[in-house]
């Protein structure tokens, strides 16, 4: 915004230069205008003085009519010879040398101005040849011209000055005026700008009016900048977190990308295609240009393909259906390994119960038998079942908070359980109180106790359960053999009872150590398993208190 | 110009794809091969079709850029080396198939537990061939020194293998089908890592003009391009 005081100056200097440049301008007409008034002058009184030089007795009466104006009247003979002079009484030189009176013998009226020896003053004259052949001359001392002019002058100065003072009073009273407008004008726009409804009013309509056109301009944009805003952030918001990966291509060029295509393609995105330098991904963008959708493979990820093309445009989503693919092989997987472990008994109890059959005098001995084997495997079908439920139900619940559980009384209960059993099991534990599933622990242990019990050839089994910071810690060691350890993360999975390094004359249903496995996982522990010092395996389970 | 890198980058992207499928088809080999899948394995060799419709088309493409823009330094390498990269890879393709082949004709999967080596030749060229064409398209110039140790290591295993081989057929003569079909396979997948050296070395020629290949015969005076 423009200061006070440069407004102050903006108005003042043109205005005041103006009125001096036309102030010079008049004084200088005005004294073009006075010397010729008083050359003028100077030739009437010349003509006056002709007159009576013509018939009287000259040089008296010149003297006495005109020593008081201050004028000087000198007639001069044709030879140059001064016949008489108003100003001095005395006999003159000769005054033919002079400019003004040799050119008026000559015959041409002349004005002069220069020192005068006769008076010692400086005079300004004026001669001219009379009829009769002399000449005459009138002459006024310069100073009286020079008082003339010199009284003009300080009017002129006086006039200037006045003019001046008024121009800066005036200058004065607009800038300050114009500046506190403009300061005005300027809250009141910066006002609208922000769409502010507390507008002034400047007393003119167009202008009040085309601020208040301006503030609410300013207001819808900002709420329309507002809003585009917020819808872009939401679009933005779905559009990083969906579980699709969105690609926008047009030609070579990736419009657009979001945070999920790049998590599933593994790699940061270039701007172009003739970017990428991965063979892997120009292949499968080729594939996208070309059109290609459904279940495309990249790498070791298969990934469900849609796309809608419009003009230009190619809008790519992306799904990793790895998972999906994983899962479904796994399912067909453990499909086929329960049928599996169930078909073996079923045709063992199928087997003995047509012999039967068929044979209606078989003696009491063999029948004991048959049936025995057929009431075995029921009851391995049983257990297969029993574990099946219990693991199901296992990865399908989240279960209720627990209630306190003493050790002491989970150890009672698993003696209760396992019965007698053919190696010695040692029991070692805290005598608290822990906030874990009775159930589950008992699940947990049975199923590691009965494992060493079948598995292992030692003589004693080793059972430990500390608690420790929110903890329980369980231990279950045998005596061996022990489990070769490229097998210590398979044993885990489901009917892993395979090994080659295990009896397979003791049968389990091959779902217990993954019933461990879901148990611990429960509790936001963890199962492993390691070689002891004694030469056999320590199942170590650690699970977090609910 | 901008139609220029266009049609080098069509080049590039026909190439990759050319080398994906290429990769796949001795990946899906060696599956068959192990697990004697035949299904797979006639997949395979169905598939070396198409790898010779793309080192056709893409043969084309580069003929057709130099004879259209006659190009100079890194694109005039880069089409030389594409045209010599889409023969490795159709070498290695032809050499799949041809595996796949004595998968569909004989049952050797009997005598694999028997030599330990066989695994990891298989293994080791694979990732040859993945690491040679990646450095390809990344115009890596610093992989190759290790994709050549690699090769001599497979030289190493090949030798071993067929002493292996020899020794069961001493062993046992009904083995020698088996061996025979075998002893083919070796050779073959031996080739394969040979291919993948030579792709290997194109990426230091694409990126300086340096020829990496048969550095024992080479002069100062031949070396100049």
């Amino acid at each position: 915004m423009i200061s006070k005081y440069r407004l102050f100056l903006l108005i003042f200097i043109p205005a005041a230069l103006t009125l001096a440049a036309g102030m010079l301008l008049i004084q200088q007409k005005n004294r073009e205008l006075s010397s010729r008034q008083f050359e003028a002058q100077l030739k009437s009184q010349w003509q006056l003085a002709a007159l009576i030089a013509e018939d009287r007795d000259y040089q008296a009466e010149l003297a006495g009519l005109y020593q008081k104006q201050g004028l000087r009247i000198t007639l001069v003979g044709t030879d140059g010879q001064v016949l008489g002079d108003s100003a001095v009484s005395g006999p003159l030189e000769p005054h033919g040398d002079r400019q003004e009176i040799k050119q008026a013998l000559a015959g041409r009226p002349a004005m002069a101005v220069r020192y005068s020896r006769s008076t010692g003053t400086h005079s300004i004259y004026y001669a001219e040849k009379l009829p009769d052949g002399r000449a005459l001359r009138v002459a006024y001392p310069a100073a009286y011209y020079d008082a003339q002019s010199a009284s003009l002058m300080d009017q002129a100065l006086a006039g200037l000055v006045f003019s001046v003072a008024a121009v800066a009073l005036f200058a004065f009273i607009i800038s300050r005026r114009m500046s506190a407008m403009l300061a005005s004008l300027s809250l009141a726009v910066k006002e609208a700008q922000d769409g502010g409804l507390d507008l002034p009013s400047f007393g003119n309509r167009d202008l009040d009016q085309a601020l208040f056109a301006l503030s609410s301009a300013n207001r819808d944009l900002k709420l329309y900048s507002q809003e585009n805003h917020n819808l872009r952030q939401r679009l933005e918001y779905i559009l990083a977190n969906i579980n699709e990966g969105v690609l926008l291509l047009a030609d070579d060029k990736i419009l657009y990308h979001n945070r999920r295509a790049e998590e599933i393609l593994n790699r940061r995105m270039p701007a172009s295609l003739l970017d990428m330098r991965n063979q892997e991904l120009m292949d499968l963008f080729s594939s996208f240009t070309a059109g290609r959708t459904g279940d495309l493979q990249f790498g070791d990820k298969t990934i469900m393909v849609s796309q809608t093309v419009s003009e230009s445009r190619r809008l790519v989503m992306l799904h990793d259906v790895s998972d999906r693919e994983k899962y479904s092989g796994y399912k067909s997987d453990l499909v086929g390994n329960i049928s599996h472990e169930l078909k073996t008994p079923l045709t063992l109890i199928m087997g003995a119960s047509e012999v039967i059959l068929k044979d209606a005098d078989m003696p009491r001995t063999f029948l004991d038998k048959f049936l025995g084997a057929i009431y075995k495997n029921a009851h391995r079908i049983n257990l297969l079942l029993d574990d099946l439920i219990f693991l199901h139900r296992l990865e399908r619940i989240r279960e209720s908070e627990p209630g306190p559980v003493n050790l002491g009384e989970i150890v009672d209960e698993l003696k209760d359980l396992l019965g007698p059993v053919s190696k010695t099991v040692n029991y070692e534990f805290d005598p608290v109180a822990v906030r874990v599933h009775a159930s589950h622990l008992v699940s947990l242990l049975t199923n590691l106790i009965s494992n060493a019990n079948k598995y292992s050839q030692g003589q004693s089994i080793e059972v430990q359960m500390r608690q420790s910071g929110g903890a329980l810690e369980i231990r279950v060691a045998d005596q061996g053999p022990p489990i070769p350890p490229a097998e210590h993360e398979r044993i885990f999975e489901r009917f892993y009872t395979v090994s080659k390094s295990r009896n397979r004359g003791e049968s389990g249903s091959g779902l217990g150590l993954s019933i461990v496995k879901h148990i611990a996982r429960i509790y936001k522990g963890r199962v492993s398993l390691e070689a002891n010092p004694g030469g056999g395996n320590t199942f170590a389970v650690r699970l977090l208190e609910k | 110009m901008q139609l220029m890198e266009r049609e080098l980058a069509d080049i590039k992207i026909k190439a990759a794809s050319m080398s994906v499928t290429v990769r796949e088809m001795y990946q899906e080999a060696i599956k068959a091969l192990l697990n004697h899948e035949t299904g797979l394995a006639r997949r395979v060799v169905e598939r070396d079709r198409l790898v010779d419709m793309y080192e056709l088309e893409i043969d084309e493409m580069c003929l057709k850029f130099l004879a259209l823009y006659a190009p100079k330094a890194m694109e005039l390498r880069y089409v030389v080396a594409v045209l010599r990269f889409i023969v490795e890879l159709e070498r290695v393709a032809d050499h799949s198939k041809a595996v796949c082949r004595q998968v569909l004709d004989f049952h050797c999967a009997a005598l694999l537990p028997l030599l330990p080596d066989f695994e990891s030749i298989l293994t080791l060229t694979l990732r040859m061939t993945r690491e040679a064409t990646d450095s390809f398209f990344e115009t890596d110039d610093q992989r190759h020194e290790a994709i050549i140790e690699t090769d001599k290591k497979v030289g190493r295993l090949q030798k071993s293998l067929n002493s292996a081989l020899a020794a069961l057929i001493r062993e046992d003569a009904g083995h020698i089908d088996g061996a025979v079909v075998l002893l083919n396979i070796v050779r073959r997948v031996e080739r394969i890592g040979d291919h993948a050296k030579n792709i290997a070395e194109l990426a230091p020629y694409v990126a300086t003009g340096k020829v990496i290949r048969h550095r024992e015969v080479q002069t100062d005076a031949n070396i100049d391009h």
